[in-house]
C-alpha cells in the first residue's frame, strides 16, 4: 500500500474512535512535527549503553543470556538540555521521545534524518512499527562516523513513514506499550530457536 | 600521658580534616551525578562550601590553642570535638543527596510536583529522596535554618568568609521529604507527598494557637484533676501533700493534652492541606495506608503510637473536604463509560461505609483528656480550613469540581487504551496538557474502575491485573514528565515570540 501523506496523518490522529486513532504524544511544535509525508520524531532521554569493561560475549543460546544482559548493559537518563557524546563505533539503545499508537489500518517505518545520516549517525536497524503497537519506539544508535557525534534529547532525529495496510492486524510482540528503550528479549523465541543452536 | 597531649590532638585534627574531606569529595562527586532537579544539587554545593568552612575552622582553632594553658587546651579540644561532631552529622545528610540521584526516584514526577508544590509554598525549596524504610515523611527541620544556626559560632575562627555566602545554593526555607524506595514507581501513592507538605502549614497554623489552646483547655483540665483525685487510689495520701501532686498531675495532663492536641491537629490539617491539593486521589491513598496499619483503623491517641489520630477521623476529614470541594458525589454527566462512574462510585461509597461508622469517636469521648483534645482540634479545624481555603483560592490551586471532571474520563480513557494520558485532545489542533492533579486521578479513577477477581477459576494468580497496574503506572508517570515538558516548552516558544528578533 502506498505511503500516505500529512493530509492522510492528520486525519488518522483526528479520528474520534479511540481504537481508529494515531496517537503521538507529545506534540510540541506543529511545523516541526509534520513533513510532506512523514512525521518527525525527537530523541527521548532514556538510553541503555554497554558496560564494554564487563562484556564477555552475548549469546542468545545460553539460558542465562536474560541476565547477562542485564548485566552488562546499563540504563541511564540524561536530562534535557544536557550532552550525550557518541563515540565512533559505539552502539547505544535509545527510543523516540514520543510514544505512538498505530492504529490496526497503519504501520510504519523508522527512517534516520538525511541531516544526521550525512554525519554517520544511524538511528534505527529494525525499522518496522506494525500495526496495533504502542509505545516508544526503541531506537538503534551508531555512530558510524569518524568523529564525536554530540546528541541532545528533544532534538529531532527520525521520522516515522506511515503506509496503509490491506486488512486490519493488531501487534502481539515482546514489547509491550514501552515508555523508553527496551533491552534485548529473546525469551518467547529462545524455544523455537533451539534447533539452529548446538547441542550440549 | 593526658587526653590534651599535643600529639593526639594533632593526630585527631588530622583525622577530622580528613573526614571533612572526603565528605567534600564525596559532594563534588555527586555533583556530577544525574539528578531530576536543582535541590540536590543545591545541597551538595552547600556542603562543599559548608566543608570548605569547618575545615577553615578547625585549623584556626587548632593553630589558637594555647599550649601552656590546661584550661585553654581543655576548651580548645572540646571545640574541636564538637566541630568533629558536626562533620559527622553534616556527613550524614549526604544521603539525602545521594538518594536523589536521577535513577534513584521517579523522575519525570520530580520536576512536575515540585512545581504544583511550590505554587503553594513559593520560599520553599524541597528536596525529594527514596527511603529503604517504608514511610513517606517531611524532615520538619528547614536546614538553611539548622545550618545556620550551627555554623554561626565559628563566625569568629573564619573571619574571612561570610556564612551567608556558605548557604546561598540553599534557599530560605530548604526541607527534605522521603518517600519508600520500594514504592518508587507506584504514581497512585506519590500524592501522599502532598500530606508531607501540609505538615509545614499546619506546624504554622499550631505554633500560631499553642499559648491560645493551653489557656482554652486549662479549666477543663482541672475538672478532670478533681475528679482524679476524688478516686480510691487517693483516699489515704495526706491532705498537706495533696496540692502538689494535684499540680504534678495538672502538669502532666496539660503536657500530654499539648501533645495529643499537636500532633492529632497537624497529621489532620496535612491531611486537609493534600486533600485540597491532590482531590480523590489522596482519599484513596490514605486509605489504603490505613489498611496497613495492624492497630486498625480505631487506634488511641498515646505515647506508644506518637499520638497519630485514628485512622478513620483521618479518611473523615478528608472525605469532607471531597464534599466541601463538590468533587464528590461524582458529576455523572462527566463519565462517557457507566461501569467507570458505577465502579468508582462504589471506591467512594466504601470509604463512606467507613467514615459513617463512630467507633474511634466513641473511643475518644470515653477517655477524659482525648475527650477536651479532640473537642478543640474540631473547632481548630473549622478555623484552620477556612484560612487553608483561602490562601488556595488567592493561589488559584482550588480544585474547581467543572474543570475537575471536564477531562478525567478522557484521560482515564486514554490509560485504558493503553497511552499516557497526557494531554486532552479533541483533535490535533485543540490539544491541552493535563495537569499532575488529573493525571494522577485519572489513574486512581482508572484503577477504581477495574472489576477483576484476583484469582482465576484454576485458582491460579490472575497475571494479568498485575500488568494492567504495572502498565498504568508506567503510562501515567510518562503522561506528568510529558505535559510537563509541552507546558515548559510552550512558555519557552511564547517568550521566543515576544523577543523582537
Amino acid at each position: 500500500m502506498s505511503v500516505i501523506t500529512k493530509k492522510e496523518i492528520i486525519k488518522f490522529m483526528n479520528k474520534t474512535k479511540i481504537k481508529e486513532r494515531l496517537f503521538v504524544t507529545p506534540i510540541f511544535n506543529q511545523n516541526e512535527f509534520f513533513d510532506a509525508s512523514s512525521i518527525n520524531v525527537r530523541l527521548g532521554n532514556e538510553f541503555i549503553v554497554m558496560r564494554k569493561q564487563s562484556f564477555p560475549l552475548l549469546d542468545i543460546s545460553n539460558s542465562t543470556s536474560k541476565d547477562k544482559i542485564r548485566k552488562y548493559q546499563e540504563k541511564i537518563r540524561i536530562g534535557f538540555r544536557e550532552q550525550f557524546v557518541l563515540h565512533p563505533r559505539q552502539l547505544i539503545i535509545g527510543s523516540t521521545l514520543e510514544y505512538i499508537s498505530v492504529p490496526c489500518k497503519l504501520m510504519c517505518y523508522v527512517i534516520g534524518k538525511s541531516s544526521w545520516g550525512r554525519m554517520g549517525l544511524i538511528i534505527a536497524t529494525a525499522t518496522k512499527v506494525d500495526p496495533g503497537f504502542k509505545g516508544c519506539i526503541t531506537l538503534e544508535i551508531i555512530n558510524e562516523g569518524e568523529v564525536p557525534i554530540v546528541l541532545y534529547p528533544g532534538i529531532p532525529i527520525a521520522q516515522l513513514v506511515f503506509h496503509e495496510t490491506s486488512s486490519k492486524e493488531n501487534y502481539n510482540g515482546k514489547y509491550y506499550c514501552p515508555t523508553g528503550p527496551q533491552f534485548p528479549n529473546f525469551e518467547k523465541n529462545i524455544e523455537d530457536w533451539k534447533f539452529w543452536f548446538p547441542k550440549n | 600521658m593526658t587526653i590534651y597531649s599535643p600529639k593526639l590532638i594533632e593526630e585527631y585534627v588530622l583525622e577530622t580534616i580528613s573526614r571533612v574531606r572526603v565528605i567534600k569529595e564525596q559532594c563534588e562527586n555527586l555533583l556530577s551525578k544525574d539528578f531530576a532537579s536543582q535541590a540536590p544539587k543545591n545541597l551538595a554545593q552547600t556542603h562543599i562550601n559548608i566543608c570548605h568552612y569547618l575545615e577553615t575552622a578547625i585549623k584556626s582553632i587548632y593553630k589558637d590553642i594555647d599550649w601552656k594553658n590546661i584550661k585553654k587546651i581543655e576548651s580548645s579540644f572540646i571545640l574541636l570535638q564538637t566541630t568533629d561532631s558536626i562533620i559527622r552529622e553534616f556527613g550524614s545528610h549526604i544521603r539525602y543527596i545521594d538518594g536523589a540521584q536521577t535513577q534513584k526516584v521517579p523522575w519525570g514526577l520530580i520536576s512536575p510536583l515540585e512545581k504544583y508544590l511550590k505554587r503553594f509554598l513559593s520560599d520553599v525549596e524541597i528536596l525529594f529522596r527514596p527511603q529503604w524504610k517504608y514511610n513517606y515523611a517531611i524532615i520538619p527541620t528547614n536546614l538553611y535554618e539548622y545550618y545556620s544556626k550551627t555554623l554561626s559560632s565559628y563566625e569568629t575562627h573564619v573571619k574571612n568568609k561570610n556564612l551567608s555566602e556558605i548557604l546561598k545554593p540553599l534557599k530560605k526555607y530548604f526541607y527534605i521529604v522521603s518517600f519508600p524506595s520500594i514504592e518508587r514507581e507506584n504514581i497512585l501513592l506519590h500524592c501522599l507527598l502532598g500530606h508531607e507538605i501540609g505538615h509545614l502549614e499546619a506546624k504554622t497554623y499550631i505554633s500560631s494557637r499553642n499559648k491560645e489552646f493551653l489557656k482554652l483547655i486549662q479549666d477543663k483540665i482541672a475538672d478532670v484533676v478533681n475528679q482524679r483525685i476524688k478516686k480510691p487510689e487517693f483516699k489515704n495520701v495526706p491532705e498537706e501533700i495533696m496540692p502538689q501532686i494535684k499540680q504534678e498531675i495538672t502538669q502532666a495532663y496539660l503536657k500530654e493534652t499539648s501533645e495529643i492536641w499537636e500532633r492529632g491537629l497537624e497529621e489532620i490539617l496535612s491531611d486537609i492541606v493534600g486533600s485540597f491539593l491532590f482531590g480523590p486521589a489522596i482519599l484513596f491513598s490514605n486509605l489504603e495506608i490505613a489498611l496497613q496499619d495492624l492497630n486498625g483503623l480505631d487506634i488511641t491517641p498515646g505515647k506508644d503510637n506518637n499520638y497519630y489520630p485514628p485512622w478513620r477521623m483521618r479518611l473523615r476529614n478528608i472525605y469532607q473536604v471531597q464534599r466541601d470541594l463538590k468533587l464528590f458525589p461524582l458529576q455523572k454527566k462527566a463519565f462517557q463509560s457507566k461501569p467507570i462512574y458505577n465502579n468508582v462510585s462504589k471506591g467512594f461509597k466504601l470509604v463512606e461505609n467507613i467514615i459513617q461508622e463512630k467507633s474511634d469517636e466513641q473511643m475518644l469521648k470515653s477517655n477524659d483528656l482525648l475527650k477536651i483534645v479532640y473537642e478543640e482540634i474540631e473547632n481548630d479545624l473549622v478555623n484552620a480550613k477556612r484560612l487553608i481555603l483561602i490562601k488556595l483560592s488567592e493561589l488559584f490551586l482550588l480544585l474547581n469540581p467543572d474543570s475537575f471532571y471536564k477531562n478525567l474520563s478522557h484521560l482515564i480513557e486514554k490509560i485504558d487504551f493503553g497511552v499516557p494520558p497526557n494531554p486532552y485532545e479533541n483533535s490535533i489542533s485543540k490539544r491541552k496538557p493535563a495537569a499532575i492533579v488529573e493525571i494522577i486521578n485519572a489513574a486512581w479513577f482508572y484503577k477504581l474502575s477495574w472489576k477483576y477477581r484476583l484469582f482465576d477459576k484454576k485458582n491460579q494468580f490472575n497475571e494479568n491485573i498485575f500488568s494492567k497496574r504495572e502498565r498504568m503506572n508506567r503510562l501515567a508517570l510518562k503522561a506528568i514528565e510529558y505535559a510537563d515538558m509541552e507546558k515548559d516548552y510552550s512558555d519557552w516558544s511564547s517568550e521566543k515570540n515576544r523577543k523582537p528578533s
